[in-house]
């Protein structure tokens, strides 16, 4: 009766194993000492896309992308007569393929054990496809804030800085009874201060633009476009202007206050940078939109980006024209990210005579 | 022998506009030539050969080509021996500072603002040397 029982309780136990092993979140994988794999959890075929049949009996290079494809074997024969160890033990970050070819980081534990005196080695696994890109997308924020901060301070503190010395100059010249440099020194004051003050107001946009979440709506391109222009009635040279549109599309659907952020820029930068020696400062507006896309671009004939430039345009504080040169350079850069954030692109191209800023936004099926 | 003329780089017109009264106010006589980029101030340079300055102060950080980039068309080209000062604009650029070192006619740093004496002191140490 014992042999019997002993019989029925090994049977349960080894149910129990096979429950835990394909209960467990982490991939499990058994290999013997030339690679050979003998055991393949749920995990794992969830992980890999492969069911047990497809990689039973198989070497587990199969799962590998190369190098470590390559140099697996190696790895297990020079344990196999040296005891040297490549990878056993806990928590390494290495890669691994899915059965649709996709390569993809994983953290990789190996520990090993004997079963009837033949040496196999245990596997654990983890897809960290999402921690890393998680751990990239903080990098990046990271760099940006720090290029940010360095910007940021030398921006703000210029002004002032050049504020202060001519400040001392002036009251050396009003000692001296110079008015007219006084006066003149007085003017130079007074504008550093006023772009440090639209440097602030870009900065604070910036941040409230990061972290506003917003919906789309329904919005009227052209009316949109229309109080952009209105709105940028302040800006010299203003009344030089003409405008003429092309405006085929009407209503889309997409978050409002980036579609005029974006508007706003790229009309107040054709306006800044027209050309003083030309008769007809001219900017033309073009929109177009079709189910799946909206289109717009706005062209002028102004002074265009010098080729120095043109590397940098979007990047964050890039003032273009050293003579045209207020303003905080965070214009473009905020235009891109908007741009971005609508999963659209945006097209810088060079004219003969001028510049032209493209913008295409995907759009979704109505709501 | 006297310093003539003067090249000074810099994206700021209040800048420009403070070193040059400053410059003046010792010196009434002194001409000063002024760029905003470092791209305008290669042209200033090449188109006149003949009259070069006898001193340029240039600012790192301004948009289009900046100090780093002009230096180093400048120091392609083939006659460039008038001496350069960088002006610095904040204390914390260090590596800013660092890339400089490398050309020979780089002589002096100034953190902004410049002071009076700093600047007449520069102006008398290098027109004696000229």
């Amino acid at each position: 009766m014992p042999p019997i029982k002993k019989t029925i309780q090994i049977t349960d136990d080894a149910s129990k194993l096979n429950a835990v092993m394909d209960t467990v979140i982490d991939g499990l994988i058994i290999i013997d000492n030339i690679g050979t794999i003998h055991s393949f959890n749920k995990s794992a075929e969830r992980i890999f896309g492969y069911v047990p049949d497809e990689v039973l009996g198989h070497n587990v290079k199969k799962l590998m992308p190369a190098p470590y494809k390559a140099e697996h074997d190696q790895y297990l024969s020079t344990y196999r007569e040296t005891g040297k160890r490549h990878i056993i033990g806990v928590g390494r970050s290495v890669e691994a393929r899915r059965k649709n070819g996709e390569v993809f980081p994983i953290e990789l534990g190996v520990s090993e054990m004997e079963i009837s005196g033949e040496q196999m080695f245990v596997g654990t696994l983890r897809d960290i496809s999402e921690r890393k890109k998680a751990e990239e997308d903080l990098l990046q924020a990271n760099t940006e804030l720090e290029e940010f901060a360095y910007r940021t301070s030398h921006d703000l503190r210029s002004p002032l800085l050049s504020s202060v010395g001519l400040l001392g100059l002036i009251k050396t010249a009003i000692q001296e009874d110079n008015k007219e440099f006084a006066l003149e020194g007085l003017d130079k004051v007074s504008e550093s201060l006023v772009n440090l003050e639209h440097l602030v107001e870009s900065i604070l946009a910036l941040s409230k633009a990061k972290n506003e979440q917003e919906s789309n709506v329904k919005i009227d391109i052209a009316e949109i476009i229309e109080q952009a222009i209105l709105k940028l009635n302040h800006m010299d040279h203003y009344d030089r202007v003409a405008f003429e549109y092309n405006i085929q599309a009407r209503h889309i659907c997409t978050k409002e206050s980036r579609i005029r952020l974006i508007i706003e820029n790229l009309i107040s930068n054709a306006i800044k940078y027209q050309d003083l020696n030309k008769q007809d400062p001219t900017v033309f507006i073009e929109a177009k939109s079709t189910d799946s896309q909206f289109t717009l671009s706005v062209k002028d004939n102004g002074l265009g980006i010098p080729q120095d430039s043109q590397k940098e345009l979007f990047k964050m504080f890039r003032r273009l024209h050293p003579k045209v040169s207020y303003g905080s350079g965070l214009g473009l850069y905020m235009m891109k990210k908007s741009v971005e954030l609508l999963h659209g692109e945006i097209h810088y191209t060079p004219l003969s005579n001028g510049s032209q800023f493209t913008i295409t936004i995907p759009l979704k099926a109505k709501p | 022998m006297k310093m003539n003329k003067i090249l000074t780089v810099d994206d700021s017109e209040t800048d420009q506009f403070y070193v040059k009264a400053i410059i003046n106010s010792y010196d009434p006589d002194i001409q000063i030539i002024q760029a905003y980029d470092g791209r305008e101030a290669l042209n200033i340079l090449l188109d006149h050969q003949d009259q070069k300055p006898d001193l340029i102060l240039l600012d790192i950080n301004m948009p289009g080509m900046n100090g780093h980039e002009f230096l180093k068309e400048y120091h392609q080209l083939k006659d460039n021996k008038s001496p350069v000062i960088v002006i610095l604009t904040s204390s914390s650029e260090e590596k800013d500072i660092e890339q400089t070192k490398m050309y020979s006619n780089v002589v002096e740093y100034l953190t902004k603002p410049i002071r009076h004496e700093t600047l007449n002191a520069i102006q008398q140490k290098y027109t004696l040397g000229i």
